[in-house]
């Protein structure tokens, strides 16, 4: 397939790229012509591997670790990031933690609770703030996508807090949308279920879950992470010029509640 | 952009962004049926290929507020194309006054306008892309579907209306591969807007209210547009995508 360069000759940060959707998003962007900043906390490992696809694509690319949860390792990710490129264009703050381990809302723990809202609504609502900031002082502003999620639609009876702190990713963008208008626009990409290598492993994945969703889904079908990347990238395009504090699902329907 | 040689395509409404949204398709290479009642502007768009990699596009002027006229044009515009893959609904007229002074036959103007023609148009696009198994369908709806504009209340009563419509196509068109979806501008500078802005002091209170700092053009609707016909929106349906320059948020 012949991908629009959407990117040519931009900067576009992705956040949590060393794995599943993020990985993707920093690949497909690099297939668009953009040099990629692919920040990672933990996966080292894959961070390298996806720096090596942006690489395999003629693209630069620049690895940066930080722990979202707190706001000086996120200073100093947007300044690391601002010292190697000299301007970032496109930041997708995708970071998230889902409580995956967390089966029921029976096992919720406060500590999962504040890790959850720590790292999903302070660390995004900080990197919005962050990189948004310094977009402000650019010539020509910049783009910021929030990853978001059709849980907002319907909740999450095994975790709420998962639910809640995607809710929280849509206040946090409206208002810095409105704070940053016009030259820095902020939105919100909400995927569905995505059959990532994580997703896949799950035990409640493997014992039915999936087959259910799938059911739920109108399109009748769960898309593996590559396939929503171009997406999740349009609303940091040119295309996507007008559209700010807006959200976007990409869910094959599954949002439509009675459906 | 992508290549939509070989797409086959009709836009309802050859206004202002129904007219640029053929003009981006066609340049992307697909063929375009334009239905619209006025010939004129029918006629200003048609074209014939005129280079390598670029669409023609031929007018079906049709009166969009007749069930059978819809059903018709649908048909003799699919036939022409050779089958149909593209279905844009950029049709719409407003009649600004309040509700208490709003007689029957505004309020039947506007509903078949607006809501009429997206069900009868749509139905009959859906038919053959259902039958086909593959189709992209794009309403173009509006902020005035969730704002509560004073003086609107036909126009946002049938965007409000053709959003719904939307989403049931969507859910029930889901397992043929077809996607509906709606784009949402928010005040648009085109004919339908161009009297009312000419009133003393109106273009600076609209444009007060748009964090982007300006009104729309029928330029921002093109790219959402055209992204919710393209390949990597796929698994988008059933959606209303806001291109307001942040008009909803105030």
């Amino acid at each position: 397939m012949t991908f629009p360069q959407r990117f040519t000759g931009s900067t576009v940060l992705v956040t949590g790229a060393g794995t599943g959707f993020g990985a993707e998003i920093a690949v497909r962007a690099a297939q668009e012509g953009a040099d990629v900043a692919v920040h990672y906390r933990s996966s080292r490992a894959g961070a390298e591997a996806t720096a090596e696809r942006v690489k395999a694509l003629g693209r630069k690319a620049f690895v940066v670790q930080a722990d979202i949860s707190e706001h000086d390792q996120i200073k100093r990710l947007a300044d690391e990031v601002w010292n190697h490129f000299g301007r970032l264009d496109v930041a997708v703050n995708n970071v998230g933690d889902v409580a995956r381990e967390q089966m029921s809302w029976r096992d919720i723990t406060e500590e999962s609770i504040d890790h959850v809202l720590a790292v999903d609504i302070k660390g995004t609502l900080l990197c919005t703030h962050e990189f948004g900031a310094r977009m402000l002082e650019q010539e020509g502003g910049g783009a910021i996508v929030n990853i978001g999620s059709t849980v907002v639609a319907r909740g999450s009876a095994r975790a709420p807090q998962y639910a809640a702190a995607k809710y929280g990713i849509i206040g946090l963008t409206k208002s810095y949308a409105q704070a940053f208008a016009p030259a820095v626009r902020v939105n919100v990409f909400a995927p569905g279920f995505i059959e990532t290598e994580a997703t896949l492993g799950r035990t409640d994945w493997k014992n039915g879950r999936g087959d259910k969703l799938r059911e739920l889904t109108p399109m009748g079908r769960i898309p593996g992470p590559a396939e929503l990347a171009g997406a999740a990238l349009f609303l940091a395009t040119e295309d996507a010029h007008h559209i700010t504090g807006g959200f976007l699902i990409a869910d094959g329907g599954y949002n439509m509640i009675g459906a | 952009m992508w290549n939509y040689s070989g797409t086959r395509a009709i836009v309802a409404g050859a206004g202002g962004i129904g007219g640029a949204v053929t003009e981006a398709l066609a340049n992307a290479g697909a063929d375009v049926a334009v239905l619209d009642i006025d010939a004129d502007a029918v006629a200003k768009l048609s074209r014939v290929r005129t280079a390598e990699g670029l669409g023609d596009v031929f007018g079906v002027p049709a009166d969009l507020t007749s069930a059978d006229a819809c059903r018709d044009a649908v048909g003799r515009a699919a036939e022409r194309l050779g089958g149909l893959d593209v279905f844009v609904h950029a049709v719409g007229a407003n009649d600004r006054r309040p509700v208490l002074e709003t007689p029957d036959e505004v309020w039947e103007r506007i509903v078949a306008i607006n809501l009429s023609s997206a069900f009868w148009l749509g139905r009959a696009a859906g038919a053959r892309m259902v039958a086909g198994g593959y189709g992209r369908i794009v309403y173009l709806s509006s902020v005035s579907g969730l704002l509560a504009h004073k003086d609107h209340a036909p126009y946002a009563a049938t965007k409000g209306g053709v959003n719904q419509l939307m989403r049931v196509m969507a859910r029930e068109w889901a397992p043929h591969g077809v996607t509906v979806n709606a784009v949402a501008p928010g005040y648009t500078e085109t004919d339908l807007t161009r009297a009312y802005l000419a009133r003393p002091g109106m273009r600076a209170s609209m444009e007060a209210l748009v964090p982007a700092g300006r009104l729309g053009r029928p330029a921002d609707l093109v790219g959402p547009a055209l992204f919710l016909t393209s390949p990597e929106a796929g698994f988008v349906t059933g959606q209303v995508l806001y291109a307001d320059g942040g008009r909803t948020l105030v």
